[in-house]
């Protein structure tokens, strides 16, 4: 079963794992942006906010996607501090739908000023939001918040970036060893990483020591409390173009085993 | 209903050149100040700590409190905590008795065994008695308070034979809480002896501390001593501004700097920003954020302890500027505590 990763700052080590020769022939990884309509026979490791497009054909795997509790690489930069600002527009420049969701879901709680109007080309906008490396930089003018901070502040649960999702017809090996290999980074080792670390911090000239602060806080592991705090993403955005979408899960094999039992009254 | 207050330690922590950043004077004027507003802007209590360290000036909580009361109206005015331990019971209920006549009965101590050490070598006490000290006193307290002469023998202080203790308060009894941290026995001891419970939950999530005032509660239910007299209050580090994120990036600089110098004393690590965020969540222990935020966290620590009846602010640990922290007591006042009446 093919897996496809989406390189991003958050998947640097899934992606660099990735571009490396298939360990084994049940999952074969490569680095790209998933299609639900020519992939539905893949794995796919699919950023949150894109998972409506997803629901029809794949199901979730709890244990396995992208996660932190720190800075998650969207940022909002402001000329001000944005709390100073009375009526903010908000300005989703090329982001993704992730970025604008976890936007949506706490500018208002942790700035205390409603979101006035948001838009995809920067007219009138005091706020800007921006994703990936450049969230990562310290701004030449003014204020740059990450969002994910605001996010866990405010929720206590992390920001599940990436869900994985696997075909409906995968069979359990295949869920599982897909599953493994999420989990584990596609067993990149600590050489591997580093050199992934500095390859990036090359083209984006972050300092590696920001890059590796950053990186330690994501885990590739998900908890089945997780789940809730990738749907509460949806739920605290209310966004009317991305409601929270309904989606089928990977039963837990821990779940569905059932202990030997000896039934009470037996005469055993 | 619960109660809201602040508690203060009058932090006077050092500048950068390592001499007081504002001199003891013009830290209790602004305190006083605080203390006034608090008073004014509908809060319930203020309380004093007591210290014994140069960035502390806390070490007479009885004097500070008696200013506050001549100056105020409303307020509830305790200790947060009496060392008692390290202090004599009898001069103790005096000071506090007199403070009782002097605000018309509205004082209150909240003693405890000290999270900081320094009173013990200061008053020629040996730290292994930590906890034996605490239980004597208190019991000499506590018979101090609920008798006018009285005879009591004990291991650490000179025997009473029946002599009168003076003055008499106006409340009766006059309110003594028990302030406890994190060990199961000071929960137990309190409930047993039926007094009121002050938790401090400086870090950490506060709903692990349910255990605690469950068994707090239970032995005093052991004990015949009934619910309602079985009061839980909550201390904790806070400060509110105007937005979550005003909040968070104006208390985590200070706050990192004296639990960080704090932790170098007691061999604990440095204060991470991880880990202050992680505390300033929902669950956390630190009271930080926007008035709305601030108060649905109490409302949930509420029913995660089974109900409190107070919650206090310790704000001046975190080094800000006294206009900030007037401001955060406004917004306590006006915007916090409407929403948790």
């Amino acid at each position: 079963m093919r897996l496809i990763i989406p390189e991003s700052l958050l998947t640097t080590y899934l992606a660099a794992a990735a571009e490396r020769p298939p360990a084994s022939e049940s999952v074969i990884p490569s680095v790209g942006v998933g299609d639900p309509t020519t992939d539905g026979d893949a794995a796919v490791l699919v950023a949150t906010g894109d998972l409506g497009a997803w629901v029809e054909t794949h199901r979730v795997v709890p244990t396995a996607g992208v996660a932190t509790t720190g800075r998650v690489g969207i940022a909002l930069g402001t000329p001000v501090r944005a709390d100073m600002i009375d009526e903010p527009v908000v300005w989703l420049r090329d982001v993704s739908t992730t970025a604008r969701l976890l936007v949506r879901a706490t500018y208002e709680r942790y700035y205390g000023t409603p979101v006035v109007g948001w838009t995809t080309t920067g007219e009138g906008a005091q706020v800007v939001v921006v994703e990936g490396v450049e969230a990562l930089r310290p701004p030449e003018t003014g204020f740059r918040d990450d969002v994910g901070r605001a996010w866990f502040i405010l929720n206590g649960v992390p920001v599940v970036t990436h869900l994985l999702l696997v075909p409906m017809s995968a069979d359990r090996p295949e869920v599982d060893e897909a599953t493994r290999w999420v989990q584990e980074t596609g067993g990149l080792d600590k050489e591997r990483r580093r050199k992934a670390r500095e390859r990036l911090a090359a083209i984006a000239g972050i300092p590696a020591a920001e890059l590796i602060e950053f990186l330690a806080a994501v885990r590739t592991t998900l908890e089945p409390s997780d789940l809730d705090a990738a749907k509460l993403i949806f739920q605290l955005a209310r966004d009317p173009e991305h409601p929270t979408p309904s989606f089928a899960v990977v039963e837990l094999l821990d779940a569905l085993a059932e202990p030997d039992r000896v039934p009470d009254g037996t005469d055993e | 209903m619960i109660q809201v207050g602040i508690d203060t330690f009058v932090a006077a922590f050092p500048d950068a050149a390592g001499g007081m950043a504002i001199g003891g004077v013009e830290a209790m004027r602004q305190l006083l100040e605080r203390i006034e507003l608090a008073d004014r802007g509908g809060l319930d209590v203020v309380g004093v700590g007591e210290h014994h360290r140069r960035e502390f000036l806390d070490s007479a909580p009885a004097v500070i409190l008696a200013a506050a009361a001549a100056r105020t109206e409303r307020l509830r005015l305790t200790s947060a905590v009496t060392v008692l331990s390290a202090a004599d019971p009898v001069r103790v209920f005096e000071s506090f008795a007199t403070l009782d006549l002097i605000s018309g009965g509205r004082a209150e101590l909240v003693v405890g065994r000290g999270s900081f050490v320094e009173a013990f070598p200061l008053f020629g006490l040996d730290l292994h008695d930590y906890d034996e000290l605490f239980t004597e006193k208190l019991d000499l307290l506590l018979a101090i308070r609920d008798n006018e002469h009285v005879r009591w023998t004990g291991r650490f202080r000179p025997p009473l034979t029946g002599q009168g203790v003076y003055p008499r308060p106006v409340q009766d009894p006059l309110p003594i809480w028990v302030g406890v941290g994190g060990t199961p026995r000071s929960f137990a001891r309190a409930g047993a002896l039926g007094l009121p419970l002050m938790v401090a939950v400086i870090g950490g999530e506060t709903h692990r501390f349910a255990p605690l005032v469950a068994l707090y509660r239970e032995a005093g239910r052991r004990a015949g001593h009934p619910p309602e007299r079985l009061t839980v209050g909550l201390h904790s580090l806070g400060y509110v501004a105007e937005t979550t994120r005003e909040a968070v990036e104006g208390f985590y600089p200070g706050y990192a700097r004296t639990f960080t110098a704090i932790g170098k004393e007691r061999g604990s690590p440095p204060v991470t920003r991880a880990g202050f965020d992680a505390q300033s969540g929902p669950t956390g222990a630190l009271l930080v954020g926007s008035p709305e935020e601030v108060a649905a966290k109490i409302l949930r620590h509420n029913d995660a302890l089974g109900g409190i009846s107070r919650v206090t602010f310790q704000m001046d640990t975190a080094d800000l500027p006294h206009e900030t922290l007037m401001r955060s007591i406004e917004l306590l006042g006006t915007r916090v505590t409407p929403l948790l009446r």
